[in-house]
């Protein structure tokens, strides 16, 4: 359900990279203009260097804009308030390498004032979901890519955020955790967050984003709803489960003669991704647990519980 | 309180992190083992040991603060940015000045450790080095048992921990040097060792009646106040060199200030003349950190003492310059883009 309060809001966003002696070098974000609301999960794509990356970086206020309106829950994005209602997971995973993965979510913890059991509860109910209680001591900087984005997207919850800025979540994890990834994203817009979800794997924006935009050389070039932006207009697809040899011939004749042309007949395909996780579920049912982390894909219980309104943490 | 909120685990942080460097524990291993191997370096080979080794290692800890302090504060700044650290905290709820004192808040704990354990070394040193031709190695034995027990200590608990080596055997060492510290201090002297200084004096063709030989060595007290100045010098490099981070990585940024460095001691020299005649001059001597103020070995080696009104004057002086620099460093951090 999706209420109308904007949460992300940009009216004509420029940013444009000057050099040593100010003179424009790049212009990043051209005349973006984009409005995310409660419960949403709304996807920026585009190629590299498109500006994506640029235009979150103004939303947290790490880059000033050079022109336009910025709102970030109703207020400028370098008010610190606002930061306390959001979760930000960059583009790499800046961990402190000598921290290991408890150390790391009790550091961004406790800049949010979160003490004490409730905290701890917190970290532990973090790391079960996104698979890395079993790390130890283990140091984040010897993490593989994959677990180091998973540490970045508990970092980025620890505060039960209201937003969250997820950018480029799934790059370096295997297919398992970029699933694991997606059903955390789906659960927490089921739970009223805003997810602002930058990616250029366009599959993975497919599968969980309701409303995209896309970006190229800093313009938005499309944006809408992903259903009404996929359609293809006047491609009609008929799907039909267990016909056999005779059948299929019957149906291809009446709709030649009723339509004046034969239609082809194709087997559904599954997609690699669903075939993938088919087969690894089978193998682990059959060896028992074989991958490097361990989660379901399943929210953190803290997550999970009905906020209060005015949410401070 | 909502200040510390954030500053507190940010500086905890930073002080956590810049031991677990091996550079930070190399360069400060190295500088209190010189520090301690000054009194055998020097005694036979030259008369007044005692005010070459405390010069020496006054001198030591001056230039191994500057070595350490630039390094140390590029990692808390410069390196977070390059890193994007500073870019994921700055996300949080976190305002850049909170971010820019509580690196400096890290950075001057880790530095402040270094200092205790720098005066410390310095005074055993001082103390191994209190008799001519003789080497007191009661004093520097438990200064370098204490620097290998921490590394031992920490290699043990690096292999059944995993704790960082690094950050364990800096820790170790502080305590272990304060351990070694202590007990130099209450342990009485031993006279055998006051025979055989007779025996060196007596082999140099010196007097052997010398009453000093046969005297404990005392304290020199007065070496805190002196540390304690340096140290103080050396926060205010840190904070030149916070500064420089924000722009510069290690290396301009030791550049940087070791000019100031250089400049800062002939301040007097080249602009105190001038300063009477030329407003820029005076602004520029004023505004110029002038260490001679800081560097108190002359004063020792006369037989004085430093008063404590002095180091509190030297504090103000330190604080207000540093005061300055960090004004400086949130002007250019405010506007600063954290990529």
């Amino acid at each position: 359900m999706i209420s109308e309060e904007p949460v992300v809001y940009t009216e004509n966003l420029q940013k444009i990279f000057k050099d040593f002696w100010r003179r424009p070098r790049a212009r990043a974000v051209d005349g973006v203009s984009l409005t995310l609301h409660r419960g949403e999960v709304y996807g920026l794509l585009g190629p590299n260097g498109s500006g994506k990356s640029t235009t979150i970086k103004v939303l947290l206020g790490l880059l000033h804009a050079d022109g336009g309106v910025v709102k970030v829950l109703g207020k400028p994005p370098r008010d610190v308030a606002v930061k306390r209602r959001v979760g930000y997971l960059p583009e790499e995973s800046y961990l402190y390498p000598y921290l290991d993965a408890k150390e790391t979510l009790r550091f961004y913890a406790t800049l949010f004032g979160l003490e004490g059991s409730k905290r701890e509860k917190r970290i532990d109910e973090l790391l079960e979901m996104v698979g890395l209680s079993h790390t130890g001591r283990r140091r984040v900087g010897e993490f593989s890519k994959g677990m180091a984005r998973r540490i970045g997207l508990a970092q980025a919850l620890i505060n039960d955020p209201d937003l969250v800025i997820l950018d480029e979540p799934t790059s370096g994890l295997d297919p398992l955790g970029t699933r694991q990834v997606k059903d955390i994203v789906s659960a927490l817009a089921e739970k009223g967050k805003t997810v602002l979800l930058s990616s250029h794997l366009l599959a993975d924006v497919e599968d969980v984003c309701q409303r995209i935009s896309i970006l190229y050389g800093g313009k938005v070039r499309a944006s809408g709803p992903i259903n009404e932006l996929l359609q293809v207009a006047n491609h009609l697809q008929i799907r039909l489960q267990d016909l056999d040899d005779s059948q299929r011939t019957r149906l291809l004749d009446t709709l030649e003669i009723q339509l004046g042309q034969r239609p082809t007949l194709e087997p559904t395909r599954k997609d690699l991704e669903s075939f993938f996780l088919e087969v690894v579920a089978q193998a682990r049912r059959e060896s028992g647990e074989a991958s490097g982390t361990r989660a379901e894909g399943q929210l953190a219980g803290f997550l999970t519980e009905k906020a209060p309104e005015n949410n401070e943490n | 309180m909502k200040w510390g909120r954030s500053i507190l685990p940010l500086a905890r942080l930073t002080c956590v992190e810049i031991p677990r460097q091996p550079a930070l524990l190399l360069l400060s291993t190295t500088l209190i083992l010189f520090i301690g191997s000054l009194p055998f370096l020097i005694t036979h080979n030259l008369g007044e040991a005692g005010k070459l080794v405390r010069d020496s290692a006054l001198a030591m800890m001056f230039l191994g603060s500057l070595l350490l302090a630039v390094p140390a504060a590029c990692n808390a700044v410069s390196t977070e940015i390059r890193r994007g650290t500073a870019g994921a905290i700055l996300s949080k709820p976190v305002s850049r000045i909170r971010f820019l004192v509580a690196k400096y808040i890290g950075v001057s704990m880790v530095m402040l450790v270094f200092s205790g354990m720098a005066t410390m070394a310095i005074i055993m040193a001082d103390r191994a080095a209190a008799r001519e031709f003789q080497v007191g190695w009661r004093f520097l034995v438990p200064l370098f048992l204490a620097i290998l027990g921490a590394y031992l200590i920490a290699s043990v608990v690096n292999f059944f921990t995993r704790r960082p080596f690094s950050s364990t055997a800096f820790w170790c060492m502080a305590l272990l040097i304060l351990v070694a510290f202590i007990w130099t201090g209450v342990k009485k002297d031993n006279p055998h060792v006051n025979e055989t200084a007779i025996e060196h004096a007596e082999h140099a063709g010196h007097d052997h009646t010398d009453p000093l030989a046969a005297e404990p060595v005392p304290i020199r007290w007065s070496l805190i106040p002196a540390c304690a100045l340096i140290t103080m010098a050396a926060l205010m490099i840190q904070a030149l060199a916070l500064l420089c981070a924000l722009k510069l990585g290690v290396v301009p940024s030791l550049s940087v200030c070791s000019g100031f460095f250089m400049i800062g001691l002939m301040s007097d020299y080249l602009l105190a003349g001038k300063a009477a005649e030329s407003l820029w001059a005076k602004g520029l001597y004023y505004s110029l950190p002038n260490w001679q103020h800081f560097w108190m070995a002359d004063a020792l080696t006369a037989g004085g003492t430093i008063p404590w009104g002095y180091v509190a004057n030297g504090a103000v002086y330190a604080l207000a310059w540093t005061g300055g620099m960090l004004c400086i460093a949130f002007g250019v951090f405010d506007r600063m883009e954290v990529c």
